[in-house]
C-alpha cells in the first residue's frame, strides 16, 4: 500500500522530466522551410518552425514516440525518435508533392483550355472573349501557334495540313460533322457552342493513341458536368435570338435549349460581297441531361438538332462569271451518351456511344444528295497502377454510312454508297522515370473495312523537368487516316493516308506568364495521288513534308487588368498529292502567321474590352492562263477585330451586353482567285477574286441570366 | 481494500479525463486568444498548426478543425490584400481540406457551414470572371444552411451581407443588397452569447465597419 503510494507521489515528477525536441527543416535543395508543423503524434507537444526553419518544442512523453513534419505543397515527414529527457536535435528534410505547375507534363504538341487544372494555355472563358473569334471556338483556337489563317473557309488548318486532317472530339468520341455546313468559299462555324465544355485540349500533333483517324491534328471537348443552378438564360442578337432553361436538383441537372438564327435583316442593313438570295436561317435545339449516379460516376447526355437553309447567286463552275441560283438545305442529329465511374481507388471505366445524322441537299444546275451516318461505340480503362505508372487501354468500334446522289446539269446521275465498319484498339502507359522524367508509350491497332485495310501506329513522347518552371518535350508518331469520301466513291483499291510527327518542345511556366517555342517536322506518305490528272485513276503514291516552327507568349501579369498572348507560326511544307503534277505548297499553307490578342477588364465601369490582330503571309494558287503550276500568291491577309463586353444587372438579372466587329481597319483581303473550269472563246480561263462575304461582320447581342434571386431583404430565409 | 483500489482509479479516471478536457479549453483559449491579434502571415500559420496539432488528438471535436481553417482562410486574405493572388489556391485547399474534417465532425453545425460559405467566397477573389459562375451559388447555399441550422448565428448573416457587398452591381451585389443582411446581423451580434469559452465570437468589429460603409455609400446616393 506504502508503495502504492508512494508511486503517486512521484508520478508528477515522472511527468515533468521532459525531452527537448530541437532541430531544423529544410528543402531538398538546403533552404530553410518556415512555418512546418512539428509534432508528436497524438499529442500537444510541438512547435513550427521559424524564419532560418529552426523549431524547438520540449514534451512531457516518454518512449517510443512518432515525430511529425508537415508544411503545404510538400510530402509529410514522419520518423519514430524515443523520448528519454536526452535532447534531440534534428535536421528534416521535406520533398515536394508534385502539383500541377510543378510536374512534369506531356506538352509537345498540347495546348489545353480549362478552369479546373493550373498551367493551361487558356481557360474557357477565353474562348468566347477572344476578339475575332465571335464566340466561336475554332476562331478561338486559330489564335494559337500551328494554325494556319484560311479566311474563306473558316475550319482549322494545321501545321500544313488540310481542315480534314484535323478531327473533334466530344467526351471522347469522334464528331463527323463539326461545322455547319458550307459551300466552297463561305467560311463555316463550330457547330457547338463553347459553354457546352469545361476543358479542351487542342493538340497540334503527336497526340496520344487514344485517338485515331487524324493525320494532323485533335481536338478534344469535354462537356460540363451538372449544371451549378437552376437558370433561365434568354439571348437576343443581331442575328437571332434563343432560349435555355437549365433544372438543377440534388444528383442531376437537365438543360433544354432552343434557338433561331436568320442573317437577312443584318444583310440587308450591311453590305455584303455575297449576292444573297435568302441569307441563312437556322433552327436548333439542345436536350442536356447530367446525373451523378454515385459519388464518384456521372452519366452524361448530350442531344443536338439543327436545320438550317440558305440560298445565293453562286459562280457557275464552268463560266466563273456566269451566276446560278444555288440552294443549300442542311439537317443534322447528334447524340452523345457516355457514362464514367470509378470502378476501385485505381481504376476508371469509361464508356460512350455517339450517334450521328448529316444530311446535305444542294441544288444549281446539279443537284446533290449527301446522307452521312456514323454511330461509335468505345470503351476505355484507367489503372493507376502506382505513382510511377499509369495505363489507359481502350476499344472503339464505328459504323458509318455514306450515301450521295450526285445529279450534273445533263441529268446524269451518279450514286456513291460507302459503308464504313472501322475498329481500333489502343494501349498507352505513362511511366514516370525519375520525378521530373516522363515517358508516354502507346500503340494503336485500327482496321477499316472501307480500305479494306488495318494498320498499327506507335506513339511515343517524353518530357523532363529542366527547372522549376521549366521543360523540354519530345514526341514522336504515326497517324492514318481513311482517304476523304470524295476520292474512295472511286473503285481505285485506296489504302490509309499516313503522316508521321516529330516533335520538340520547351516551355516555361508560372501562374503569370507562359513561354512556349516547338519545333516540327511531319512527313505525309500514301497521300492519295492522282494518275495523269485523273481521280478514278488515282493511288497511294503522294508524298509530302512540312516543317515549321511554333512560338506562344502569354502575359497576365505585366499589364494591371490586361492579359495579353502572341502567336507566331512559320510553316515550310510541300506536297504531291491529288491534281499536283509536282510537288508545291498547297492553297491553305501560308508561310507565316502571326496573332495577337489583348483583353482588359475595366472593373469600374463592368468593361471587358478585347483586340485581336492577325496577320498571314500570302498563299499559293493556281492559274491555269500560265504555265507554271502553283506560281501566283494571295495577298497577305491582316485583321483587326475588337470587342466589348458590357456587364450590368438588369431588374437583379445578370446581364451581358456584346458588341463586336471585324476588320476594323478595312483591309481589303482577298483569298486569291476562282478561276473557270473551261476557257472562254478567247482560250482565256476567266476569273473573279475570292473575297470574303463582307468586307466586316459587325455582332451586336444581349445575354441574360435569370436565376434564382437569393432574398436579401428578409435575411431570416 | 477493493472498494479503495475501484475508488482510487476511479478518481484518476475522472482526473485525467477532466485535466485532458481542461488541457484541451486551456490550449485552445491561448491560441484563439493569439488569433485575434495575429496579423502576419508566419504568426497565422503557427495557429494554424496548433490548432491542426490540437485537431490530430480531440478527433471528436470540430471547433480546433474549424480554427484551422479559420487560419488558413486569413492567411489568404492576407495573400490577397498584399496582391499575391496567385497564393490563393494553396491556403483555400488547406482551409478545405481542415473544413471537411470539421464538416465530418460536426455536419450539424451551423458556424461550420458559414465558415464553408467563407472559403467558397474568397474563391472568388482571385479570379471572380472564372470561379464567380461557380463558387456563387455554393457560398449562398452554404450561408443558407448556416441560418437554417441556427438562425441566431450572427455570422450567416455578416458573411453573406459581405458577400453582397463586395459583389458588383451587375452580379446583383452592392451596398443596397448587403445593408439589411448587415443590420441583421448587427443585432444578431449584440444578442449573441457563445455556447463556450471557446465557440467563435469572431465578425462583430467586420460587421460594424462594413455597416458602416453600406451606410454611407448609401447615404451618397441620396
Amino acid at each position: 500500500m506504502k508503495a502504492f503510494y508512494l508511486f503517486f507521489c512521484f508520478f508528477p515528477a515522472l511527468l515533468t522530466a521532459q525531452t527537448m525536441i530541437q532541430g531544423q527543416v529544410t528543402d531538398p535543395s538546403g533552404e530553410a522551410i518556415i512555418g512546418a508543423n512539428v509534432y508528436l503524434q497524438d499529442t500537444y507537444d510541438g512547435a513550427s518552425s521559424d524564419l532560418d526553419g529552426h523549431f524547438s518544442f520540449s514534451s512531457e512523453e516518454r518512449g517510443a514516440q512518432t515525430l511529425v513534419v508537415s508544411y503545404l505543397g510538400f510530402e509529410t515527414y514522419q520518423d519514430s525518435l524515443t523520448c528519454n529527457t536526452t535532447p534531440l536535435n534534428l535536421t528534416i528534410q521535406l520533398q515536394p508533392v508534385a502539383n500541377e505547375l510543378t510536374e512534369v507534363v506531356i506538352s509537345a504538341g498540347a495546348f489545353e483550355a480549362s478552369d479546373e487544372r493550373k498551367g493551361v494555355v487558356l481557360n474557357a472563358l477565353d474562348i468566347v472573349t477572344t476578339a475575332g473569334a465571335t464566340g466561336d471556338t475554332y476562331g478561338a483556337l486559330n489564335t494559337l501557334p500551328g494554325t494556319q489563317t484560311v479566311g474563306e473557309e473558316g475550319r482549322l488548318f494545321v501545321r500544313g495540313g488540310a481542315a480534314s486532317e484535323t478531327r473533334t472530339f466530344i467526351d471522347g468520341l469522334l464528331v463527323q460533322s463539326p461545322y455547319n455546313s458550307s459551300v466552297p468559299n463561305i467560311p463555316a462555324r463550330g457547330r457547338f457552342s463553347p459553354f457546352l465544355f469545361k476543358g479542351t485540349m487542342f493538340s497540334t500533333g503527336g497526340y496520344s493513341a487514344e485517338y485515331g483517324q487524324a493525320l494532323s491534328s485533335a481536338l478534344i471537348l469535354n462537356t460540363q458536368d451538372l449544371a451549378t443552378e437552376s437558370l433561365t438564360s434568354i439571348s437576343l442578337m443581331s442575328v437571332g435570338a434563343s432560349v435555355a432553361r437549365a433544372e438543377r436538383w440534388d444528383n442531376s441537372s437537365l438543360s433544354v435549349s432552343g434557338g433561331y438564327t436568320n442573317l437577312a435583316p443584318y444583310t440587308a442593313l450591311v453590305k455584303q460581297n455575297i449576292d444573297w438570295l435568302k441569307p441563312v436561317q437556322s433552327f436548333d435545339g439542345q436536350v442536356i441531361y447530367r446525373k451523378k449516379t454515385s459519388e464518384t460516376g456521372i452519366f452524361k447526355a448530350n442531344l443536338s438538332s439543327n436545320r438550317s437553309w440558305f440560298s445565293l447567286r453562286y459562280p457557275d463552275a464552268n463560266d466563273i462569271e456566269q451566276l446560278n441560283d444555288l440552294s443549300l438545305t442542311n439537317d443534322n442529329y447528334y447524340a452523345n451518351l457516355s457514362y464514367r465511374e470509378l470502378l476501385n481507388d485505381k481504376t476508371t471505366l469509361f464508356s460512350g456511344i455517339a450517334y450521328s445524322l448529316d444530311r446535305d441537299r444542294i441544288s444549281e444546275l446539279f443537284n446533290v444528295r449527301t446522307d452521312e451516318q456514323s454511330l461509335q461505340a468505345k470503351t476505355t480503362l484507367s489503372y493507376h497502377a502506382s505513382d510511377a505508372v499509369r495505363l489507359k487501354t481502350g476499344v472503339e468500334y464505328l459504323f458509318g454510312q455514306f450515301d450521295q446522289r450526285f445529279q450534273d446539269r445533263d441529268e446524269q446521275v451518279f450514286e456513291t454508297d460507302l459503308p464504313e465498319h472501322y475498329a481500333a484498339a489502343f494501349a498507352e502507359a505513362d511511366i514516370y522515370l525519375t520525378k521530373g522524367l516522363v515517358a508516354r508509350v502507346g500503340a494503336r491497332g485500327e482496321y477499316s473495312k472501307q480500305v479494306d485495310n488495318w494498320n498499327a501506329a506507335p506513339r511515343l513522347s517524353m518530357a523532363y523537368k529542366t527547372g522549376e518552371n521549366a521543360q523540354v518535350s519530345f514526341a514522336y508518331g504515326q497517324f492514318y487516316q481513311n482517304p476523304e469520301k470524295d476520292l474512295l466513291r472511286y473503285d481505285n483499291d485506296l489504302g490509309f493516308e499516313r503522316a508521321d510527327h516529330y516533335m520538340a518542345n520547351y516551355q516555361w511556366i508560372n501562374n503569370n506568364y507562359i513561354f512556349r517555342v516547338e519545333a516540327y517536322e511531319k512527313r505525309y506518305h500514301n497521300l492519295v495521288n492522282y494518275t495523269n490528272g485523273k481521280a478514278w485513276e488515282a493511288s497511294n503514291s503522294g508524298n509530302g513534308h512540312a516543317r515549321g516552327i511554333d512560338v506562344f507568349f502569354r502575359d497576365r501579369k505585366s499589364i494591371k487588368n490586361g492579359d495579353y498572348w502572341v502567336s507566331y507560326s512559320f510553316l515550310d511544307t510541300e506536297r504531291e498529292y491529288r491534281d499536283f503534277p509536282e510537288a508545291s505548297t498547297p492553297g491553305f499553307a501560308s508561310k507565316h502567321n502571326l496573332s495577337l490578342v489583348y483583353k482588359h477588364w475595366m472593373p469600374q465601369l463592368n468593361m471587358l474590352i478585347g483586340g485581336t490582330y492577325s496577320f498571314a503571309s500570302g498563299r499559293p494558287y493556281d492559274n491555269p492562263n500560265s504555265p507554271a503550276f502553283n506560281a501566283e500568291r494571295t495577298k497577305a491577309f491582316n485583321d483587326l477585330s475588337l470587342n466589348v463586353s458590357y456587364l450590368r444587372n438588369i431588374m437583379g438579372n445578370f446581364t451581358i451586353f456584346h458588341f463586336s466587329v471585324t476588320n476594323v481597319l478595312g483591309f481589303e483581303n482577298t483569298f486569291g482567285q476562282r478561276f473557270s473550269a473551261l476557257p472562254n472563246d478567247n482560250g482565256v480561263f476567266s476569273s473573279t477574286a475570292i473575297e470574303p462575304p463582307a468586307k466586316r461582320f459587325f455582332f451586336v447581342g444581349m445575354f441574360m441570366s435569370i436565376g434564382k434571386k437569393y432574398d436579401r431583404t428578409n435575411p431570416e430565409n | 481494500m477493493k472498494k479503495i483500489v475501484i475508488f482510487l482509479f476511479a478518481s484518476i479516471l475522472t482526473v485525467s479525463l477532466f485535466a485532458q478536457n481542461e488541457k484541451y479549453v486551456r490550449n485552445m483559449e491561448k491560441a484563439i486568444q493569439q488569433l485575434d491579434t495575429t496579423k502576419t502571415i508566419e504568426g497565422l500559420q503557427r495557429l494554424a498548426n496548433q490548432f491542426e496539432r490540437i485537431a490530430a488528438v480531440e478527433k471528436t471535436e470540430w471547433l480546433p478543425a474549424y480554427y484551422q481553417a479559420y487560419s488558413q482562410l486569413q492567411i489568404a486574405s492576407l495573400y490577397m490584400n498584399n496582391g499575391q493572388a496567385d497564393q490563393l489556391p494553396t491556403y483555400l485547399d488547406a482551409a478545405q481540406a481542415a473544413m471537411d474534417m470539421a464538416k465530418k465532425v460536426a455536419p450539424k453545425e451551423s458556424e461550420v457551414h458559414a465558415l464553408q460559405g467563407y472559403i467558397y467566397m474568397a474563391r472568388i477573389w482571385g479570379n471572380a470572371m472564372v470561379n464567380g459562375p461557380k463558387f456563387s451559388p455554393m457560398a449562398h447555399l452554404a450561408f443558407g444552411t448556416a441560418q437554417q441550422l441556427n438562425p441566431d448565428n450572427p455570422r450567416a448573416d455578416f458573411l453573406r451581407g459581405q458577400m453582397y457587398f463586395f459583389t458588383p452591381a451587375f452580379w446583383g451585389g452592392g451596398a443596397e443588397a448587403a445593408q439589411p443582411l448587415l443590420q441583421a446581423a448587427s443585432k444578431k451580434f449584440a444578442a449573441y452569447e457563445a455556447p463556450s469559452s471557446i465557440h467563435p465570437l469572431w465578425g462583430a468589429e467586420q460587421n460594424t465597419y462594413l455597416l458602416e460603409q453600406a451606410n454611407s455609400q448609401l447615404a451618397e446616393k441620396k
